[in-house]
């Protein structure tokens, strides 16, 4: 090698031209993905409790047998769609984000997804029963 | 003293003990980066210099429960990508008489090429794609284990595995491309080719 690569650096070291940033700047962005993971989780648990929450007051099942066709039309004009998608991206968003956790990078994807999806169920299925509860 | 030892006196402000680390790394490192953007010296030389730069300034990321030779490989493989895009690198060619460091001889064998073929082995690598090339480079020549290039390249242990496979298959295939099926006259005389 033509270049003194270790004198160079230790000169600019020693000068302070170059610094270590300190450990708390990486503890901050890791916690701050943690976060947003966190929040990404919990949308997309709020996300699919509305579509619960929506078949619970349409009961398709019922209103398909009653009205037939109109039920039908009824049901898919008054889905919520912007929740359905808003969960997609949720629990994609989340699964991504997992990833860039700690070493779930080592993961396969599959586990990965199958993760966020349990996590997101529990979650719902919490936010269903408080609900249920605060209904009582 | 291990290089995780080091890092933490490093870490701890004992500031001239990365001349230790640089020691260690530089030629690494150089050896790695040069196998994979197979550019000349100079231009080697300030990559590397990049990468351990920027390891420094990133050191307190550092977990010392882990190997941090694959950490400062995480870096280099990082500062590689730039480099390519930067650079808007797609085809990398090879410079007459250059000799990729470190031991085929395993890599010879497993793709049934002929022992010492060198040459040949040299610009089938540098005609992968860079993610097989990555981990052929790492496993072959940097002796790295699946755990660790699954740390570098942030891919999952398994697809190591399937990658080096690939890897390999393609190797083979550019090293032994598929002979052209002969042609055959039909009944009024053309010229066609069986299926």
């Amino acid at each position: 090698m033509k270049k003194n690569i270790k004198k160079e650096i230790l000169t600019k070291i020693g000068k302070k031209e170059i610094r270590m940033k300190p450990k708390w700047v990486f503890k901050a962005e890791k916690e701050g993905i943690r976060g947003i993971w966190l929040l990404m989780i919990l949308a997309g648990a709020v996300a699919v409790s509305m579509i619960y929450y929506f078949m619970e007051i349409y009961n398709p099942g019922q209103l398909l047998s009653d009205y037939g066709e109109i039920g039908k039309d009824l049901l898919l004009t008054d889905f919520p769609y912007l929740w359905l998608l808003g969960g997609v991206v949720f629990l994609g968003g989340g699964a991504i984000l997992l990833t860039k956790i700690g070493d779930n990078y080592r993961k396969p994807i599959k586990k990965i997804i199958l993760a966020t999806a349990i996590t997101v169920a529990g979650l719902t299925v919490a936010m269903i029963l408080i609900r249920g509860l605060l209904k009582l | 003293m291990n290089d995780e030892e080091i890092v933490i006196e490093v870490q701890s402000g004992k500031k001239e003990k990365y001349g230790d680390i640089i020691g260690r790394y530089q030629g690494k490192l150089y050896g790695y980066l040069k196998n994979l953007t197979n550019q000349k010296e100079e231009e080697v030389e300030d990559l590397v210099e990049e990468v351990l730069v920027t390891a420094y300034i990133n050191l307190q990321s550092f977990d010392s429960k882990k190997k941090f030779s694959s950490w400062i490989f995480r870096v280099a493989h990082n500062k590689a990508i730039d480099y390519f895009k930067k650079k808007k690198i797609k085809t990398i060619y090879i410079e007459d008489g250059e000799e990729i460091i470190g031991d085929k001889q395993k890599l010879l064998e497993e793709i049934e090429i002929e022992k010492e073929d060198f040459e040949k082995l040299n610009e089938a690598v540098e005609k992968l794609e860079l993610k097989y090339r990555e981990v052929i480079l790492l496993y072959y020549f940097e002796d790295k284990s699946y755990e660790e290039i699954s740390d570098i390249l942030h891919i999952p242990t398994n697809n190591v595995g399937v990658m080096l496979y690939r890897g390999k298959e393609k190797l083979k295939k550019i090293l032994n491309p598929p002979a052209l099926r002969a042609p055959s006259l039909d009944k009024e005389g053309f010229k066609t080719i069986s299926k």
